[in-house]
């Protein structure tokens, strides 16, 4: 049997309420908020925090492949799955691919993953989806528009939920598109493309979907699926005549927008972190045709539900207000923002690949002698700094410590398009301490202290390419 | 180690004024000092054997100083721990005079830092380092303060305090000194009103960033006599290079600086100085910011752990306490052009012990310390060394 062994979800620090796209266009909104990642997040720092997420009791050595998906990919040459492995501290061993261009590539990689498993058992597949798709300003996409996250483990062995049947349709539509050029999503006339891509595409499956299998749509206690906003969300279920109040998976799109090619994905994360030990969902991914599948649930799904695992509840929840429109767009680098000529940002490829397992992997060094952990400064430690010892250090991976803020800066002067930037010196449980920046801050709660965990985030994008590392965040 | 104590005299020195010299490059600064100091020692450009020339990044090449000055053909070492250049600069020309390898030499510092087209000094250092190539001095030290203030009960309004007064004492004494580039006094409701540059410190709580040279004349003590009576002898000349401690640690006390600490150690030890806060007459310290001060008074042995803030409100270090600091307005308010401030720190030690320090003039002073450090947050370099009165 094939199925999901684990799963997480992750929706960006910051929402934006359709209170300030009003104000800045003058226009009457509906209520609602749309996530927006901070300047520092992109599809592969968000993918590798979903990831960190599914991780939870996972063993990284069992993981023998990363299928990345994304419509806005940080590199149009370069392969994000290699990254994200390499940033969650996987082996060299695995097989990584990345999925593209499509609202459906989350989904593509699922299947694939599925059909992989069902090939060698033996192995498991992360599937990453991630998103930060860009809508015109001005445009009523900006704002249902959402930048998130989702990542599942599939695997053949303690598994949270079995799939069951699977089914494609390919029909190519010219509903939603961005070309090669393009920055911002396009669209054509909305009646034409509900009435003729949607409302007409995904019905037109899930009832080839039903007549394959012999099932009814009443079997599942579940259904999760993909929508463009909540409008469409509710007038597919009214088509398919599902309940609302027991089937529908709710619509998220309201609280943290349309996240992609990871929105079918979050809300069948959704439904598995509510699910019950023998539930039957059905999942459905659109874009140029469907993904259908049917999953049976475990009683092994309680692992969702425990306190430690990342769930995509919580990511919704735990939110702060951006404080306007303007940020958003500095953040996407929509407007130009002067950041003083203060900055110089070296960088060097020839450091990041020698130091790849500080930078990325965030290794520090065990001193073999006399156990002092301690963090990679200048680049290789080759004598300890407590016992003098030399050549006794070995790897260890901190992205996952937890600890307490030591101190902290507020800098002003910073070049940075958020300022302040604020430095912390955190205190590792277990040992070590590190020098570092701050994200996602939250000022009431910054102190002397404070808990923090890790979190992989983009630097910079200094000589010509995206240099990444890792910054706390609060707990 | 023996140390070179009473081996080395200064017989001249030279200082620019310094500020924002938007009219004058590098080799305008050099060429000021260095015929300053020449014409204070009663000798000629062509008299100089050797040249030690600190600079953190206005000039690379012993020739940024043999090129201005035409030195003619004669060795030129340029020297750098970053603020701690000038101090070192002057201790490695003391050992070219104390081997007897040479029997006049200059030590200049220098640096021109008003180029950069921003307020403020630059982030980074040469590293080409996706992560470690940026950072500013400000958040360094900022989140030193906070430590500090966390670890000894102050609450932030009681640290700003502490600071505040700091700077109002450094603030008044640049106003005595000429060659300051900040000459106005300022009040401590000034201080804590000044916009906040990175929490919790404020504008004022910076040293500005300064253009500026100084530059010492050094021979062997037994003929300094021959160039004049009121010579400065070198007392100690001591230097600490961090292990990276402060990074690596993780129990490391951020309320303090322990190359600074040790640095002065190894001074007192050279000079035979076993009480600091009774046998120094003077000190002159790294006052980059505020809080960089206070921290220092503990580290160079001046006030117990954590007790900064209680002799500050003493007044202990002022002009009229028991050991004034910052007599010329420190970092604060003479100003820190990087190469050049532990130059000019033995400049102020220089012209106290001849009596030519006009307003600011002690009465009597015969030891004085100085200290600088600089490096960037894990490790540093600190100089400190210790001059005394000719006898």
């Amino acid at each position: 049997m094939t199925g999901i062994v684990s799963c997480s979800a992750y929706i960006p620090y910051y929402r934006l309420n359709y209170e300030e796209f009003a104000r800045a266009w003058n226009k009457k909104l509906p209520k609602g908020e749309r996530a927006v990642a901070n300047y520092d997040e992109d599809c592969i720092t968000m993918a590798v925090e979903a990831a960190m997420g599914s991780l939870n009791g996972v063993k990284r050595e069992s993981i023998n492949g990363v299928y990345s998906a994304s419509t806005t990919a940080p590199y149009k040459e370069k392969q994000s799955a290699a990254l994200i492995g390499e940033a969650l501290d996987l082996g060299c061993g695995i097989s990584s691919m990345d999925f593209a261009n499509s609202l459906r590539s989350g989904t593509n990689a699922l299947l694939a993953a599925v059909n992989a498993i069902q090939a060698r058992p033996d192995e498991r597949i992360l599937v990453t989806a991630a998103d930060c798709r860009l809508a015109m300003p001005q445009s009523s996409l900006e704002y249902t528009f959402g930048d998130g996250a989702a990542a599942l483990i599939l695997g053949s062995s303690d598994l949270v939920a079995e799939v069951e049947y699977t089914y494609s349709t390919s029909d190519e539509m010219l509903d939603w598109w961005r070309t090669d050029t393009d920055l911002f999503v396009n669209t054509w006339e909305d009646r034409f493309v509900l009435q003729q891509g949607y409302m007409s595409i995904v019905p037109k499956a899930v009832s080839e979907f039903i007549q394959k299998f012999g099932v009814t749509l009443g079997d599942f206690n579940r259904v999760a699926y993909y929508a463009p906003d909540p409008r469409s969300h509710a007038s597919l279920a009214r088509v398919l005549k599902l309940s609302m109040e027991d089937q529908v998976q709710p619509c998220l799109i309201g609280k943290i927008g349309n996240t992609g090619c990871s929105n079918a994905l979050a809300h069948l994360i959704a439904a598995l972190e509510e699910a019950n030990d023998g539930d039957r969902l059905l999942f459905i991914s659109y874009g140029d045709g469907c993904d259908v599948l049917s999953l049976r649930v475990t009683a092994k799904v309680a692992n969702l539900k425990h306190p430690n695992h990342r769930t995509i509840k919580s990511s919704v929840e735990r939110s702060k207000k951006l404080s306007s429109y303007e940020k958003y767009l500095a953040y996407r680098n929509l407007l130009s923002v002067d950041i003083s000529r203060r900055a110089s940002y070296p960088s060097s490829a020839s450091v990041v690949r020698r130091e790849r397992d500080q930078i990325i992997r965030y290794h520090g060094f065990k001193c073999r002698n006399c156990g002092t952990i301690q963090l990679p400064r200048p680049d290789n430690i080759r004598v300890c700094v407590a016992c003098q010892s030399e050549d006794q250090m070995e790897h260890i991976r901190l992205s996952e410590m937890t600890g307490k803020i030591t101190s902290f800066a507020q800098d002003f002067v910073f070049a940075t398009i958020d300022p302040p930037a604020v430095q912390v010196v955190v205190n590792f449980e277990g040992g070590g301490r590190v020098l570092g920046y701050l994200t996602d801050v939250d000022f009431e709660k910054l102190g002397v202290g404070a808990p923090v965990r890790m979190t992989f985030r983009k630097i910079s994008d200094s000589a010509g390419f995206h240099n990444y590392y890792w910054k706390a965040k609060l707990i | 180690m023996k140390g070179i104590k009473d081996e080395v005299a200064i017989v001249g020195m030279g200082c620019t004024q310094f500020g924002e010299h938007y009219n004058k490059g590098s080799s305008d600064l050099v060429y000021e000092a260095a015929l300053e100091a020449c014409r204070d020692a009663g000798i000629e450009l062509k008299d100089i054997q050797a040249g030690w020339v600190g600079t953190a990044f206005s000039g690379e090449v012993g020739t940024c100083l043999s090129v201005p000055l035409r030195l003619q053909y004669i060795p030129v070492t340029r020297v750098e721990n970053r603020c701690a250049t000038g101090g070192d600069t002057i201790r490695n020309a003391a050992f070219g005079v104390a081997s007897g390898a040479y029997d006049i030499v200059l030590a200049l510092g220098y640096e021109k830092q008003k180029d950069t087209g921003f307020s403020g000094t630059s982030m980074g250092g040469p590293e080409l380092h996706p992560v470690f190539g940026h950072r500013t001095a400000l958040a360094t030290f900022a989140l030193r303060a906070t430590n500090y203030f966390s670890k000894w009960g102050l609450t932030p309004e009681e640290g700003k305090a502490m600071m505040a007064k700091i700077v109002v004492k450094n603030h008044r004494q640049g106003a005595l000194a000429p060659k300051a580039h900040m000459r106005k006094e300022v009040t401590i409701e000034q201080v804590l009103n000044s916009p906040i540059v990175c929490w919790p410190l404020g504008l004022l709580d910076c040293c500005p960033v300064t253009d500026g040279a100084a530059a010492a004349i050094l021979v062997k003590a037994d003929i300094a006599k021959d160039f004049r009576k009121d010579y400065m002898l070198i007392k100690a000349a001591a230097l600490v290079s961090g292990p990276g401690d402060e990074y690596g640690r993780d129990d490391y006390d951020l309320s303090h600086f322990e190359e600074a600490k040790r640095a002065a150690q190894l001074a007192y030890q050279e000079a035979g100085i076993k009480d600091p806060l009774e046998e120094v007459d003077l000190a002159e310290c790294h006052d980059c910011f505020s809080i960089t001060e206070a921290i220092m008074y503990e580290d160079l042995g001046f006030c117990p752990r954590g007790q900064a803030k209680r002799y500050v409100d003493e007044g202990i270090f002022e002009m009229d306490g028991k050991l004034p600091v910052s007599v010329d307005g420190g970092l604060l308010a003479f100003g820190h052009p990087i190469g050049a401030t532990s130059i000019r720190e033995a400049y102020e030690a220089y012209q106290q012990f001849q009596g030519k320090a006009g307003k600011r003039q002690l009465n009597d002073p015969r030891i004085a310390v100085c200290e600088t450090f600089g490096g960037a947050y894990g490790a540093w370099s600190a100089s400190v060394n210790i001059y005394g009165k000719a006898p």
